[in-house]
């Protein structure tokens, strides 16, 4: 049976189908399905020791608010890459049919990459918006994949699963905020 | 000559108050309660007249496992005027012996309560006893709000839970 289909069966159970309903978080499905995927760490967890399912979880990459200025981006990515990048933009996203979506579209990139490049103010690196730019940048060519692995080295770090995270992914399971069977 | 002031700490305005699984003042069964969640005790009647230095809180627990050294067991006052368990509460308490919150987020429902102090945990599967804090009486009645943030599950055994309300009463001698 799949994970999804435990959890199913056990809010077959009105009571339990109450209390996960009200304290599911979607943004803790990975840790939860890690956990239950484990035979010792669902085991763990129908105890309640939260602190070794910690402890016994690998650490993982986050991303970590990493504010750069142009200043900044040139020490990550080098002065050429940066002034490559402005330029590249500019003929990578000049369409070639003139229309008025392709235009507009290039517009708002360039836009966004000069934000990017602002001195004095900053972009942060984690931010999903620059994440997402910084993908399209790559598939378009303008910047190189050891770029890409740079400027996202430059925002995550490694960092263990904490207690509260695990007591967080696993509350869904414990009626009345108390420990017991999990699916 | 001025006379002096001392402490007792029973006396015919108040005497020790426990709460835990049964037989105390009021209920209260946080068994295999959880990290991470909390549990309301019964709403208990402190008295019409209470010791003007109020109460010291104490909280005996212990972990199904060792706790992580130095995290903490919290404990929250709801004061209210009604005997009656779901009247007049704050942070939306019930007044009941359940899990808390009822509803909504724990963490926003405990700033609408009364902190009172922590158990820290030290890293021992052994029982574990604390004053945390000293309760100046606001109200009549109220509940008790415990946050296990111990890092693991209290025990499964009701009587290894109390709270225990100690009066300070101040005597002219």
């Amino acid at each position: 049976m799949s994970i999804a289909e435990r959890i199913e069966s056990w809010k077959q159970n009105p009571a339990n189908a109450d209390w996960y309903n009200r304290h599911y978080d979607p943004q803790h499905d990975g840790l939860r399905l890690e956990i239950l995927a484990d035979a010792e760490l669902e085991a763990l967890a129908e105890i309640g020791n939260d602190v070794a399912i910690a402890e016994r979880l690998p650490p993982r990459t986050r991303l970590k608010s990493t504010f750069v200025t142009r200043k900044g981006l040139t020490k990550i990515i080098g002065e050429v890459a940066v002034a490559t990048v402005i330029t590249a933009i500019r003929a990578a996203t000049t369409p070639a049919d003139n229309s008025l979506p392709a235009m507009i579209a290039a517009e708002i990139a360039v836009g966004r990459l000069e934000m990017l490049s602002l001195s004095g103010g900053g972009i942060d690196l984690a931010d999903s918006l620059t994440q997402n730019l910084i993908l399209e940048l790559v598939t378009a060519d303008v910047l190189t994949l050891e770029q890409e692995g740079i400027l996202l080295a430059a925002c995550t770090e490694m960092a263990g699963v904490s207690v509260g995270e695990v007591s967080a992914a696993l509350l869904p399971f414990r009626v009345n905020g108390c420990v017991g069977e999990v699916p | 000559m001025p006379n002096e002031i001392g402490r007792k700490f029973t006396g015919t305005i108040a005497t020790v108050k426990t709460l835990k699984s049964s037989g105390g003042s009021a209920g209260w069964t946080p068994t295999s309660l959880a990290n991470g969640s909390a549990r309301e005790t019964a709403k208990i009647d402190l008295g019409a007249t209470q010791p003007a230095a109020g109460w010291t809180v104490a909280l005996e627990t212990k972990g199904v496992s060792a706790p992580t050294a130095n995290l903490t067991s919290d404990v929250y006052w709801n004061a209210s005027d009604s005997a009656t368990a779901g009247t007049d509460n704050r942070g939306d308490a019930a007044g009941v012996d359940q899990a808390y919150p009822a509803s909504g987020t724990l963490a926003e429902k405990l700033r609408q309560l009364t902190y009172i102090g922590s158990l820290v945990h030290s890293s021992t599967t052994t029982a574990q006893k604390q004053d945390v804090g000293v309760l100046v009486p606001t109200s009549r009645y109220g509940s008790f709000v415990v946050r296990n943030a111990s890092g693991v599950a209290y025990s499964g055994t009701a009587t290894d839970h109390i709270l225990t309300l100690t009066p300070r009463i101040d005597e002219s001698q």
